[in-house]
């Protein structure tokens, strides 16, 4: 046996590892949808994320949504691409602006408003990532309010799912 | 967990959280909450729409709309309309060469000739739509529209000097004129040559339609300037078709058109001139060879094309006094006619489906058909 | 849904509200194009937001198109009556100036909220 194979396992990689798999399962599936608006997708991989945050806490939530992003990118053949430099700007605004008000406020935020939270965050760093680098037209502006209206709505529906997930399998410890 | 409180029902004694979190039902329950929005977008995907095309044909304006989810679809469709109308107006033409040209030149030699198979059917129509109007409907004008200057794309000036009225009235042409004889044909008297404005926009739009049909396009509204037709309609509401206010750009009433049905209008509004400050319009009266002065427009609900286009005309013509009695000799039950006052007159069949736009809505008199 | 969702919820509308005042007013404009079509064809196809001028030409004569202020014009045609001019300035998705004469068509394009699917005139 080298010393690789010794190479251990704790709980929390395991669920890391499982609740990746849903959410890169999802992200997949969303990326085969056509989108009436380039940009606007429902997010729904953002259920899994908030979900690890609550119920498992930040790290689980930070490496669920990163992996999500890379192993996402790579299954749908967008690895390095625009698309995965939007995905992971806006998987990175939408985990920075979930821990910050989780550290701030902790449980008075249920799923419903980290997931509209995380929506919006997730839409804001994304047209900001879009708008500095890839497309720096003001035209692009007019879109905004269209985005955003999408992600709010998508927030308040991913939002919905996740709190109905969580009212059914509440908190748990680690 | 920093900020995290251990909830109190969170079941201690579970060995494996990841066990409890995702256990197999509770699993499949979350799957199928994930999957629902996905089966939601893809049924809102290639939705049927509305595709409007205009286009500049037969020297009006004309709309195809064709409501269908095949974009491509609509666009071959709208291309077949302006091909087949940009043919039949080549065919048409009363004088630039032609099938219609030569015919109008042949008739004006007075002998006998072999009418093309492209006029023969026109104008065994014109002569029974005369008939039925009772002549208030003349298919053989052209030579009156060009008197007036109606007959180009310009408008006239100045209305034509009295002489020339006078000897197009004693000619007085008429379908009656023509003699046929199978496929051959002569004129009996000068100055006999057709006209197709009045009706042959509406035959043009019951053939372009056609067309549209043999496409495998169910739902849409072909409408040249006043001439529209439609078929289908656009989703589960009724097409709604407005009909121009004599007096501007305002819609006066509305319909609501029912599977297959035309709407035709006429109105003075189409074509004019104002010279020493009387408006001179191009419906012309075949009894008086001027323009019509009892009418503002017509509007005739009819599945003929045809008909209904050369019954607009005739009514026009025959204004309020006649109304019922013409439009009851030519078969049109849906008719609506508005006065020089704004006034309006329809039959009973036309007021149930009228709907009026404008406030106050106009007085309305009913006119019974007679048979 | 506690009271801090309801306060984020609250948040992100206000944002969303926010954007519509800031960015949407412009989106009609730029957007907006005109089409042109002489003949048969398609001869141009204009933003609404670019001021310009331009000859079109027909059997008829020369139309010329004025673009300006986010909305284009029939400026001059070689109609008699004058109709394809009277039909003022075009802005509004639908609007239309026809030159029959010319075979000169404007219309502004998208998607027009009518009430109407067409009108009997």
């Amino acid at each position: 046996m080298s010393g690789l194979m010794l190479l251990s396992t704790t709980r929390e990689d395991h669920l890391v590892a499982w609740l990746a798999a849903l959410a890169i399962a999802i992200h997949v599936l969303e990326s085969a949808l056509p989108s009436p608006i380039p940009g606007v997708k429902p997010g729904l991989a953002n259920v899994i994320t908030v979900l690890a945050l609550v119920m498992f806490g930040w790290r689980v939530a930070a490496w669920v949504s990163l992996l999500r992003v890379l192993a996402g990118s790579l299954l749908t053949g967008t690895f390095l691409s625009p698309t995965f430099l939007l995905s992971l700007s806006g998987a990175a605004a939408s985990l920075a602006a979930l821990l910050v008000a989780h550290a701030l406020v902790g449980q008075r935020l249920s799923p419903l408003g980290l997931c509209v939270l995380a929506a919006m965050a997730h839409m804001l760093g994304q047209f900001a990532i879009a708008y500095a680098l890839i497309i720096p037209h003001p035209a692009l502006l007019n879109l905004l309010p269209v985005l955003l209206s999408a992600a709010l709505l998508f927030g308040l529906v991913t939002g919905t799912m996740a709190a109905r997930i969580y009212r059914q399998h509440p908190a748990v410890s680690t | 967990m920093r900020g995290r409180p251990q909830p109190e029902h969170a079941p201690q004694s579970c060995a494996h959280p990841v066990d409890r979190a995702l256990t197999h039902t509770s699993m499949t329950r979350t799957l199928t909450l994930l999957l629902i929005p996905f089966v939601l977008l893809l049924a809102a995907c290639e939705r049927p729409a509305i595709h409007t095309e205009r286009m500049l044909a037969f020297g009006t304006l004309v709309e195809v709309s064709i409501y269908t989810a095949d974009e491509d679809l609509a666009r071959a469709g709208a291309n077949a309309v302006r091909e087949d109308f940009e043919y039949m107006h080549r065919a048409w033409h009363p004088w630039q060469p032609g099938a219609m040209g030569r015919t109008n030149q042949l008739l004006a030699m007075e002998g006998w000739f072999s009418v093309s198979p492209s006029i023969l059917p026109l104008l065994k129509l014109a002569a029974e739509l005369e008939a039925a109007s009772d002549g208030l409907f003349n298919p053989v004008m052209g030579e009156l529209m060009e008197i007036w200057g109606f007959h180009g794309d310009e408008e006239p000036q100045a209305p034509p000097e009295e002489e020339r009225i006078q000897e197009w009235l004693e000619r007085a042409p008429s379908t009656r004129y023509i003699e046929l004889d199978g496929i051959r044909a002569r004129a009996t008297r000068p100055g006999v040559r057709l006209d197709p404005g009045g009706f042959a926009k509406g035959y043009a739009v019951d053939r372009a339609m056609e067309r549209l049909m043999d496409m495998g396009i169910d739902h849409a509204i072909i409408n040249a300037g006043g001439d529209l037709r439609a078929i289908g309609q656009p989703g589960r509401r009724a097409w709604r078709i407005g009909i121009r206010h004599p007096d501007g750009e305002g819609v006066l009433a509305s319909l609501e058109l029912q599977g297959d049905e035309s709407v035709y209008t006429s109105g003075d509004y189409e074509r004019y001139f104002v010279h020493d400050g009387t408006r001179y319009h191009h419906i012309l009266d075949p009894r008086t060879a001027r323009p019509a002065r009892e009418t503002r427009s017509v509007t005739v609900m009819h599945h003929d094309g045809a008909l209904a286009d050369a019954a607009s005309t005739a009514l026009f013509v025959a204004g309020p006094e006649r109304l019922g009695e013409i439009a009851g000799r030519m078969g049109v039950h849906k008719v609506m006619l508005v006065d020089p006052d704004g006034e309006v007159h329809m039959t009973g069949a036309m007021a149930e489906r009228i709907r009026f736009e404008i406030d106050p809505a106009p007085t309305v008199h009913i006119v019974e058909l007679s048979q | 849904m506690t009271r801090a969702d309801t306060l984020v919820v609250l948040a992100a509308a206000l944002l969303v509200g926010w954007s519509y005042t800031q960015f949407w007013g412009t989106l009609s404009t730029p957007g907006a194009e005109v089409r042109i079509v002489a003949g048969g064809e398609e001869f141009a196809r204009l933003p609404l937001n670019t001021d310009t001028r331009l000859d079109v030409p027909g059997p008829a004569g020369v139309t010329l198109v004025e673009i300006s202020d986010g909305a284009a014009r029939c400026a001059r045609s070689p109609g008699a009556a004058g109709i394809c001019q009277r039909s003022g300035w075009l802005r509004e998705a639908g609007d239309m100036a026809v030159s029959l004469p010319n075979r000169v068509l404007i219309e502004v394009l998208g998607d027009a909220e009518t009430r109407f699917d067409s009108i009997n005139y």
